[in-house]
């Protein structure tokens, strides 16, 4: 391509063409070969900078221990800060409206269609754009609310909506049924009895609230939307997924902003471990092992209840940094537990049938978005029936396969099945999943994680192809479980 | 939470195609962070129009429209009138479609420029990060390094043209790494 036509479109995309060159430029782009190598120059430009992000990305390596690349996203310590803030905020106003702040009657009542009420601080109202005086609200008035301020929108009929420091929330009015849009910050509400069709809509970046007459607490930040409900039901509509929930007293609800959707690939390292009850090593111990071992998420099985906490908080006082959890009770012999440092987009845990120790099997999940891709991580412990019946597995297989059917792929299963590799529970799974100890090693028999035989798993979504890819797998050889953990890193997300 | 397959298959196209979908946003805007988000506005109305059923036959071409109106509506915003000029975004919009350039493509094309980029001097790369990266024009980057604006044309210039062959020479090799 002629450098004269890359100097048009440089200089037009800096916004300094005149008209001449503006058809100069038309004139070479209406030549279609010279318009195709103009895009692939601007494809380059990409490259380059795709390139150069993926380079210094890998350049950040750790100085200690093997190839440990984290290359996840983990946010800036400016948004980390932020999310604290939000959090504290959040509480702050969760504890307002539990010391009865909601039970005061004062009634600086909504002037017309609503109004400012209980206000500190310098509130701004914006009407079309500019700021004006006065506390009444009319449809379509956006109100900004500063950094150390906050302030009550009281609607006619009683609904109030008390918003946060560093919150911008507009109001309206649609036939009747009123909308409030929260762009940022937080909302904690109080909603009278709509009437019937005219239900309120809260609206954010990321999800649509309808609600009925409730009590309930909304937070919106960079990483996403955060709902809790104290009295009452509200609706919660995930707007990038098009799921929707009802959300009832004491329930929460969340959608995620997709940030990282158009992310370079990542590495990922996922532990299982079954931590026999923290016998013989203890769970500090166990935990520091975990820490060590530099993983991003562990799957965890047979963990006592009273032991969930402590292996999370063993874990992030050795990393430094926070960990998610989700826990899954099992009968006696301890439940399942999940536990990452990447923020999941979801959890959940489902009964997967019978116990032989009383009680129920359980499965857990996580929905992740790592680099480009989204997937779900399931962490479960198959039956062993001291009888020798193997008809608890069974239920455990067929409920297992049922439940992980109603996610998307890819998927991640990491599991101790108490099944050797060569058995139908493990063979059934294969039919869909992949073995990525074989995968990596080329042997489907594996280490003897236990006491002479392999029952522990990391399976992969055979539709998973090259989202999710195994790059090496070994295991952690301590003595501070009767079982060792399996660990494999994965590329995920490959550009 | 059971999605739909189609909502599944079309989250895979958007993916598998969102090189090229970036590729083009960025080439419009030369803004990272404006790029970033005008993919998650697209992706989010590419998911809500899935969620709802609507049929989108051309969804690349479906992507980067969503993704023009963006653009011109930001331009428009921003008091650029002159850059947002329809035509030219319809005719490099054409050739984006002409030449597609599926995932694959990318991966390797990216494999082997993460090579080339990983060869260069230390000056070269700094220019690069500067002018790909960082965002700088010629004329910041001419100022910050005390040389003159033809002078880091010129040395732009010629890195790419050294980069393209490097390129080439090893997607020829089948040694991307």
């Amino acid at each position: 391509v002629s450098d004269e036509a890359r100097l048009l479109l440089e200089r037009w995309r800096d916004g300094t063409l005149d008209d001449a060159g503006l058809e100069a430029l038309r004139q070479a782009l209406r030549d279609s070969a010279t318009g195709d190598e103009l895009v692939e120059e601007l494809r380059f430009d990409y490259g380059l900078r795709a390139g150069m992000l993926s380079l210094a990305a890998n350049e950040q390596l750790p100085s200690h221990g093997e190839d440990t690349r984290r290359l996840l996203r983990h946010r800036p310590p400016a948004l980390r800060r932020r999310a604290v803030l939000w959090l504290a905020i959040a509480a702050s106003l969760c504890a307002l409206i539990g010391g009865g702040w909601w039970m005061n009657e004062r009634s600086h009542a909504a002037i017309g269609f609503a109004g400012l009420d209980l206000v500190v601080g310098g509130v701004v109202i914006e009407r079309a754009g500019r700021p004006v005086t006065g506390t009444e609200l009319l449809p379509a008035d956006a109100v900004v609310i500063p950094a150390a301020a906050t302030a009550t929108i009281a609607f006619a009929d009683g609904s109030r909506f008390a918003a946060g420091p560093l919150s911008r929330a507009s109001i309206d009015d649609a036939d009747g049924a009123k909308r409030v849009r929260l762009e940022r910050g937080s909302l904690s509400a109080q909603v009278a009895s709509q009437p019937l069709g005219k239900a309120l809509v809260v609206m954010t970046p990321q999800a649509e609230i309808t609600v009925v007459g409730t009590r309930f607490t909304l937070t919106v930040d960079d990483s996403g939307t955060r709902l809790a409900v104290s009295i009452g039901s509200v609706t919660f509509r995930d707007r990038a997924r098009g799921s929707v929930v009802t959300v009832a007293a004491g329930g929460s609800a969340q959608a995620m902003a997709a940030r990282a959707i158009a992310s370079d690939a990542t590495h990922l390292r996922l532990m299982t471990w079954n931590v026999k009850c923290g016998v013989p090593g203890g769970v500090v111990a166990q935990g520091e092992a975990i820490a060590d071992a530099a993983v991003e998420v562990v799957s965890l099985q047979q963990v006592l209840d009273g032991d969930r906490d402590r292996y999370q908080a063993v874990i992030e006082g050795r990393t430094g940094a926070s960990w998610f959890a989700q826990w899954g009770p099992s009968g006696n012999i301890g439940g399942n537990l999940l536990l990452s440092r990447i923020r999941p987009l979801a959890s959940s845990s489902s009964s997967i049938g019978p116990n032989s120790y009383g009680g129920d099997r359980v499965a857990v999940r996580m929905r992740f978005q790592v680099g480009a891709t989204a997937f779900e991580l399931f962490d479960t412990h198959f039956d062993w029936d001291p009888a020798g019946s193997t008809a608890n597995r069974d239920q455990n297989l067929i409920e297992l396969m049922g439940w992980m059917d109603q996610f998307s792929a890819p998927r991640l299963l990491a599991a101790h099945l108490n099944s050797t590799w060569d058995e139908k529970w493990v063979l059934s799974l294969k039919e869909r999943f992949i073995d990525t100890w074989e995968e990596c090693t080329g042997d489907p028999v594996g280490p003897r994680t236990a006491a002479g035989w392999r029952p522990d798993y990391i399976l992969r979504s055979k539709d998973a192809g090259d989202a999710i890819r195994p790059l090496k797998t070994w295991i952690v050889d301590n003595a501070l479980s009767l079982n060792k953990a399996i660990v494999v890193e994965f590329e995920v997300g490959r550009p | 939470m059971n999605e739909s397959a189609d909502f599944r298959g079309t989250s895979a196209a958007f993916l598998a195609h969102r090189h090229d979908l970036q590729a083009f946003v960025l080439s419009m805007t030369r803004d990272p962070v404006l790029t970033e988000d005008i993919l998650q506005d697209v992706w989010v109305k590419l998911a809500e129009a899935a969620s709802q059923g609507t049929r989108i036959d051309h969804m690349h071409g479906w992507c980067r429209a969503v993704a023009k109106h963006a653009i011109l509506r930001h331009w428009q915003r921003a008091g650029r009138e002159r850059a947002a000029d329809a035509e030219i975004i319809e005719l490099i919009d054409g050739a984006f479609d002409r030449k597609r350039r599926d995932d694959d493509s990318w991966a390797h094309h990216l494999e082997a420029l993460r090579g080339c980029l990983g060869a260069l001097q230390a000056a070269a790369r700094r220019l690069v990060e500067a002018r790909y990266v960082r965002g700088l024009g010629a004329e910041e980057i001419a100022t910050a390094e005390g040389s003159s604006y033809d002078a880091v044309m010129m040395r732009l210039t010629r890195l790419r043209q050294a980069l393209k062959q490097c390129v080439v020479n090893r997607m020829a090799d089948g040694d991307p790494a």
